[in-house]
């Protein structure tokens, strides 16, 4: 059976002033697929994924979700992936169903399909205790979750974790470890992470970026990462 | 590019973002402290003028130190509208929906509007006051709420602006509060200069010098069109300010 690609970076670029910062880069991203995305500090990452979802323009080279050019088609983009940076973009003084209801609004302007009930997607990420509950007041990981829901109340796609197990206990880690492992059925997942042994138990892909450039692009256990990582990356 | 249901999704979250706050409150009960000792002086200090009228010795000053506490108040209002949402990584998630830069911005300040209105209506008190005593001219009371409103929009309008400048909201509120402080220079450098033509412009520049016809009850289309432009500038500003990050 030949697998779709979901998500494919072509020859990507991304220039400031006097510096490169994405050079030439390209990968694909298989879609129902887990695909890890590393690298160190400073690698180009997050810079890749803010171009990828449509927060940064590319200096030059293509982006294309399903075959159509993100910078072409901007508002499918924004409909189809769903973006969770390091950062949580959370309103800290909205309950947990006011912030998805705001998200699902602002998402559905201008698309005429049935967007997913709330209920469902605070079931399913597991925020049914906390769902009346002020963000600000949440731990780490229920945050986490709500930012991982916000992703999900458009019916995005592509999911983009940009670090999602950053600062959680072990616990916390391994709920959202299963979270990601169940959107995995229906959706495509570009993932950040500095934990190599959670790339092993998650992604099905990885891809390794270090100083804007690929280093390669491999199967889930076709190399030892953390050997990969000790050698190859300074 | 203006979509009028998006605009009224993030007037929604800002009106009530602003009234779970405590600082509209506190903004509030500084505002009418201010405005009601205003009030009794000017009516005390009014018995000693008989030949001038009501309008003149109490509507007119304390409607033009309103005017001039919204100069102050109003960067305070807008100081977290753009550098909160940068600071919390929210406006990325506004700019990757279905909202126009235009629609975040005009949301925006129609939602620290509504606060603004909030504060005007507090003052009502004050012309009904009046009216009970026999004062009865109230085209220059409406006149003076629209002055004040008109630069009220102006105000806020730079307040966005400075707001999206910087993700810091004490830079944000300094930064407002500068500009718009060389804006009321303005008006004393129009004063000063001994060039008729470098006058006229400065004044014309300057909101006194259009809220001032407001507050004698003369609507002049000029300083609609003053005020209009002024404020289209900001949010225009602010707008470029925005889709600058896909440049």
């Amino acid at each position: 059976m030949i697998e779709e690609h979901a998500l494919n970076v072509e020859n990507l670029f991304k220039e400031y002033p006097g510096i490169e910062v994405i050079k030439g880069i390209s990968f694909q991203v298989k879609k129902n697929h887990i695909h890890a995305f590393l690298g160190p500090n400073g690698a180009g990452k997050s810079t890749t994924m803010k171009m990828i979802s449509g927060l940064l323009p590319a200096t030059s080279g293509s982006i294309s979700l399903n075959g159509k050019e993100i910078v072409d088609h901007i508002e499918y983009a924004y409909h189809n992936i769903g973006f969770l940076p390091e950062n949580l973009p959370l309103y800290q003084d909205m309950i947990v169903t006011e912030y998805l209801s705001f998200v699902q609004k602002i998402h559905q302007l201008k698309i005429t399909k049935e967007l997913p009930e709330l209920d469902n997607i605070i079931n399913k990420c597991g925020l049914t205790e906390v769902k009346n509950k002020l963000i600000r007041k949440l731990s780490k990981g229920f945050k986490q979750r709500v930012g991982i829901a916000q992703t999900l109340c458009y019916d995005a796609e592509m999911i983009i974790l940009d670090e999602p197990l950053v600062g959680l206990d072990p616990n916390a880690i391994g709920e959202i470890r299963e979270l990601i492992l169940e959107l995995k059925k229906n959706h495509t997942i570009l993932l950040s992470t500095h934990q190599l042994h959670e790339v092993d138990l998650l992604c099905d892909q990885v891809t390794i970026i270090n100083n804007g450039k690929i280093l390669i692009n491999t199967k889930k256990g076709e190399i030892n990462l953390e050997q990969y990582f000790k050698e190859n990356v300074k | 590019m203006i979509n009028l249901s998006g605009i009224y999704l993030v007037f929604q979250k800002e009106f009530k973002a602003q009234f779970k706050s405590s600082l509209i409150y506190i903004v509030a009960a500084l505002f009418c402290i201010i405005t009601g000792w205003l009030f009794y002086n000017y009516l005390i200090s009014a018995q000693e003028f008989t030949n001038r009228t009501i309008d003149q010795l109490v509507i007119a000053p304390l409607y033009g130190n309103i005017n001039f506490l919204f100069l102050i108040f109003s960067p305070l209002l807008t100081m977290n509208s753009f550098a909160e949402e940068r600071k919390n990584h929210t406006l990325d998630l506004l700019l990757t929906s279905h909202l126009s830069e235009l629609d975040i911005i005009i949301g925006k300040l129609l939602g620290v509007m509504a606060g603004v209105s909030f504060l005007l209506f507090l003052t009502l008190v004050f012309p009904i006051t009046l009216s009970l005593s026999g004062h009865g001219n109230w085209a220059v009371v409406f006149s003076n709420y629209l002055g004040v409103f008109l630069c009220t929009f102006c105000y806020l309008s730079v307040g966005l602006f400075a707001s999206s400048l910087t993700e810091n909201q004490i830079v944000s509120s300094l930064l407002g509060f500068s500009i718009l402080m060389a804006v009321l220079l303005m008006a004393a450098s129009g004063g000063i200069t001994k060039n008729f033509i470098v006058g006229q412009i400065f004044n014309y520049i300057s909101t006194p010098f259009h809220f001032e016809a407001l507050s004698r009850g003369s609507i002049r289309n000029y300083d609609l069109i003053y005020f209009l432009s002024f404020g289209g500038f900001f949010i225009y500003s602010t707008y470029v300010k925005l889709i600058s990050r896909k440049w």
